[in-house]
Parts: structure tokens; C-alpha cells; sequence
């Protein structure tokens, strides 16, 4: 390629003009795909264009880094909100050691966390935020002035966050990235794949391939994210809050079949619930402890009227 | 790999093979190339040419880095960057018919000049935030603000133009001028207009 091809699409100032365009239009709450579509058009007309467009993009990244020269103090118009949430801060406290959960104030280095099969835990951060730790989930929290951080190494976790727009909180599963907006979520890891609930508020979901668009989600998304996509579906909100029965320790089955409920108590028990042949599909609706596997055999067994055998450590579910 | 992973970047009808090339590309260039751009503009400052054209110099010493990291990665960098800037000069010379015998041996000075190691990202990445807010010192007033007031305080358009007491458009208009003084200072201006501070 000679010099007079590269510059036929415009002036190096022309196209670093174009491309601080694109990125100002990047960072409107209302980009969409559209936009994203246009934007890669763009890039693909020359690699100068891409060049430009990287070299904005990385100083604009670079920015980012200005939220930690913020000041501790919180602008007049933000004192009332902090004040509400101190409040709900404490009335969280209290319910955590009134509970039997464990209390934390958090230090500014990372902290390391671990539930075991069956476990659970209620972690209460120094700003408010609450994390609830499902069973066999490890995470790890580092927070400090600029921003609060969470790791989901394994497992899955209740966030009820204290939004403050000067300290984004991020929590990081797999290489996606959820950003709270305000928010209560809960998110599983499952591997590579994690999937984000949200409850209340809203939150801003990333994948690792920074060509995936980010997604904000709203109440009753759930969101499946792998390190290239991201899928929404929709819940309803009971159905959520079903979910959240292992909060209290229960879960919660509707028309679920007995295979979807066996897996879900695999979570919690080193006792296995295995259900063979056509039994897997018949449903089954209630609340359950989630520790106690034997249990939930028993009642299928006088409501279903399937076969319950003790098979070493497993429980086999049968017609 | 799922459909969004193509979409990419670079150029239109990737292969996803060539997207992961391209999105690489694009943390190389972002990693190696771009704090090299302080010498290389001192360099192309110091061949006499406008503003304008030193623009037009780097963005096609940038494509061709590129072009040829598509191929291979340059190892190291700097003297790959210098000699391909010393290259076009002297090309351009020649196509423009104005072989300057002083301008060539002129350039070979520079050459040596510029090769040897220069403030390197090391030292830099170490006072990321004190450059940061020295660079935004430097930001024309509006601009410094709309950036501020977006990265810093973490305001929405809504809330900066509300606060600002200008239209959202403005906010953009100021917020484009803001990035690109921002990438000016951070990656082309520090070292020479700045000493420590």
C-alpha cells in the first residue's frame, strides 16, 4: 500500500475528529446495536480508522482511572441518600447479628471468603452493601477508595449494593464484569458461564471480549453471560424470589422436574439424589430445606408415588 | 465462537481467526506502540514539517506498524517505529524532489538521538494518577470540566449539562474536544511539555 491510499479517506485530523465522534456517541446511555453496527462499518473502511478510533478509545479508558483523584466527600445533593442507606445499613447489621451470620467490616486488601457444601453466609460491608454467600462459593472482596471489587471465583451470591456512583462496585465471574447501577442481583457461576438475576434496580453486564455490548438489566432479567455473549431472558419476579429461598435456607420448586430438583440439591449435600429412567421428568412443586435431601425424597415419594432407595450415599428416585 | 466475537472490530468480513488477530492488534498498538508516541513525534517535530502533515506522518507510520504486525510482531518496537518514520521522511523527500542533503543527515542524528531509551512506560505506568491530573491541567477549561465532572465524578450527560447550564449537545461537543486533548497530552505531549512536578 503506498501513502496516497491510506489518505484518500480524509485528513489524520478529519478521521481522529470522526473517531472522538464515535467515541462520545459510545459513551450515550442510548447506544444501541444500530449504533455499535455503524460504528464497526466505520472501522472497517481502513485500518487508520481503527487505529484512530483504538488511540481515543485507550486515553478515554485511561480516564477512567480519575475516579480515584475524587475526594472522600460525598457532593451536598448525595447526603440524603447516604443517610437513608446508613440507615438500612444498620438495620442490615442488626439483622446479621441478631442472625446467625457473621458480621465484617472489611479491610482495604483482599479478602478471601469460602462457604462449604450446605453452607451460608451473610457478609456486611463497611459501606452497607450485603453479600449473601450460597453454598459452595468462594469470593473474594477488595475495596478501597476509588472503587469496591468482587471476585466469584466459584459458586453464587446475593448482592444487595450501596450505589455510589464515585466507588462503582464490579463483581467479576469468569472475565464478565457486572457493574452496579443500584441494584440487588444474585449470580451463579458455572464455570466459564455465569448467570446475573436482578431483583431491584439495575445493572450493567460485560463480557469479556470487549466486542460483546455491554447490557444493562432491569428487574426480572436474567441474564446468561460467557466470555463472548450475552443473553437475556425474563422472570418473573415471584419466580426470582423463589430462587432466593436458599437465603432462608429452602428451595423452591414449581412444576419443576425431579431431575432439575435433584441437581439443585446436589448443590447443597454431599448426598446425591439420582433420579432414574421416567421419574427424571415427573414435576414436583413445594418448599424444601435445602440440606436435607432425605426429606425431599420422603415427600416425593408419598406425593408422587415413586420409588425411594438408599444406594450407599445416594438417593435413587424411581417409578 | 458465538456470532458476537466476528463482529469485530477491524474489518468488515473477518474470519474469527482474523478478529482475534485484529483485537490483539489492537492491545499491541495500545500497549507498545502508543507510549512510543512521544518520541516519535519529537522525532517528526524536528523534521520541519506543519502540524497537519506530522498528523498525516503519524497515522500512516501507525498504519504501516500495523500492517506489518499483521504479518509479525515488531521486536522491539522503537527502532521498527524510528526507521519506518525515517523511511517515509526521506520518501517524501524524494517524491517532493527536495533532497536536502542537511534534512537526510539531519535525520540520522535524530536517529540516534531517539534510539536511545526514553522516559519508558515503567516510569510511567508508576504515576499514572499524577499525570492523569497534571494532563488535566492542561485540558481547555470546558472540556476539563465535562471530562471531569463524566469520568470523575461519574455524572450522566443529563446531570453535566443540568449542572453546566448547557444543552446535552454541548456536553458532547466539549466531551470530543475533551478526549482528544486528553489522548494529545497523555500520549503525544507529556514528556516534552512537562518536567516532574
Amino acid at each position: 500500500m503506498n501513502a496516497q491510499e491510506q489518505i484518500g479517506f480524509g485528513s489524520a485530523e478529519d478521521i481522529e475528529k470522526q473517531a472522538a465522534l464515535w467515541i462520545d456517541r459510545q459513551d450515550r446511555p442510548d447506544w444501541n446495536a444500530e449504533d455499535q453496527s455503524q460504528l464497526e462499518a466505520w472501522l472497517s473502511q481502513s485500518l487508520s480508522h481503527s487505529i484512530a478510533f483504538w488511540r481515543l478509545n485507550a486515553a478515554w479508558r485511561r480516564a477512567e482511572r480519575l475516579a480515584a483523584l475524587r475526594p472522600d466527600t460525598n457532593p451536598p445533593e448525595k447526603k440524603k441518600f447516604g443517610l437513608v442507606w446508613a440507615r438500612t445499613a444498620a438495620v442490615l447489621t442488626l439483622v446479621v447479628l441478631l442472625g446467625a451470620g457473621a458480621f465484617y467490616v472489611l479491610q482495604p486488601q483482599q479478602k478471601i471468603y469460602s462457604t462449604p457444601l450446605g453452607g451460608r453466609q451473610t457478609l456486611t460491608l463497611a459501606d452497607g452493601s450485603s453479600v449473601d454467600m450460597n453454598t459452595d462459593t468462594t469470593l473474594r472482596i477488595s475495596t478501597n477508595a476509588a472503587e469496591r471489587k468482587v471476585w466469584l471465583d466459584k459458586g453464587e451470591a446475593f448482592f444487595r449494593i450501596k450505589h455510589d456512583s464515585s466507588r462503582p462496585f464490579t463483581i467479576i465471574a469468569a472475565s464478565q464484569r457486572i457493574t452496579d447501577l443500584g441494584t440487588a442481583f444474585f449470580v451463579r457461576r458455572e464455570d466459564a458461564r455465569i448467570r446475573i438475576s436482578l431483583v431491584e434496580g439495575s445493572a450493567r453486564v460485560e463480557a469479556a471480549d470487549a466486542n460483546t455490548r455491554p447490557v444493562v438489566l432491569k428487574p426480572g432479567d436474567v441474564a446468561m453471560a460467557t466470555p463472548h455473549s450475552i443473553a437475556i431472558s425474563r422472570a418473573s419476579l415471584v419466580a426470582l424470589n423463589n430462587e432466593l429461598g436458599w437465603r432462608r435456607g429452602v428451595l423452591v420448586f414449581y412444576d419443576t422436574p425431579l431431575a432439575e430438583a435433584a441437581l439443585q440439591f446436589d448443590r447443597y449435600s454431599a448426598q446425591k439424589i439420582v433420579v432414574v429412567g421416567t421419574a427424571a421428568a415427573i414435576k414436583i412443586g413445594g418448599t424444601f430445606p435445602s440440606d436435607d435431601p432425605v426429606a425431599f425424597a420422603a415427600i416425593a415419594k408419598r406425593i408422587l408415588h415413586v420409588q425411594v432407595n438408599a444406594l450407599g450415599k445416594q438417593i435413587v428416585i424411581s417409578r | 465462537m458465538s456470532e458476537t466475537t466476528e463482529i469485530h472490530s477491524g474489518q468488515a468480513g473477518l474470519t474469527a481467526g482474523e478478529g482475534a488477530i485484529a483485537r490483539n492488534l489492537e492491545h499491541w498498538f495500545v500497549d507498545e506502540v502508543l507510549p512510543l508516541e512521544a518520541s516519535l513525534m519529537q522525532f517528526l517535530r524536528r523534521s520541519g514539517r506543519s502540524a497537519a502533515e506530522i498528523l498525516d506522518l503519524r497515522q500512516e507510520i501507525y498504519l504501516r506498524i500495523c500492517q506489518s504486525a499483521r504479518q509479525q510482531i515488531p521486536h522491539p518496537v522503537k527502532p521498527f517505529m524510528l526507521s519506518i518514520a525515517r523511511n517515509l521522511l526521506i520518501d517524501q523527500m524524494r517524491r517532493d524532489h527536495v533532497i536536502l542533503i542537511d534534512a537526510v543527515t539531519e535525520l540520522d542524528a535524530l536517529n540516534l538521538a531517539t534510539d536511545q531509551p526514553g522516559p519508558d512506560r515503567v516510569a510511567i505506568a508508576r504515576d499514572e494518577l499524577r499525570k492523569l491530573r497534571v494532563v488535566l491541567e492542561d485540558l481547555p477549561p470546558r472540556a476539563r470540566e465535562v471530562v471531569m465532572l463524566r469520568r470523575l465524578d461519574g455524572l450522566s450527560r443529563r446531570e453535566i449539562a443540568a449542572r453546566m447550564g448547557i444543552a446535552e449537545k454541548t456536553v458532547s461537543e466539549h466531551l470530543t474536544v475533551g478526549v482528544r486533548a486528553l489522548a494529545n497530552l497523555l500520549y503525544s505531549e507529556f514528556e516534552i511539555a512537562r518536567g516532574p512536578k
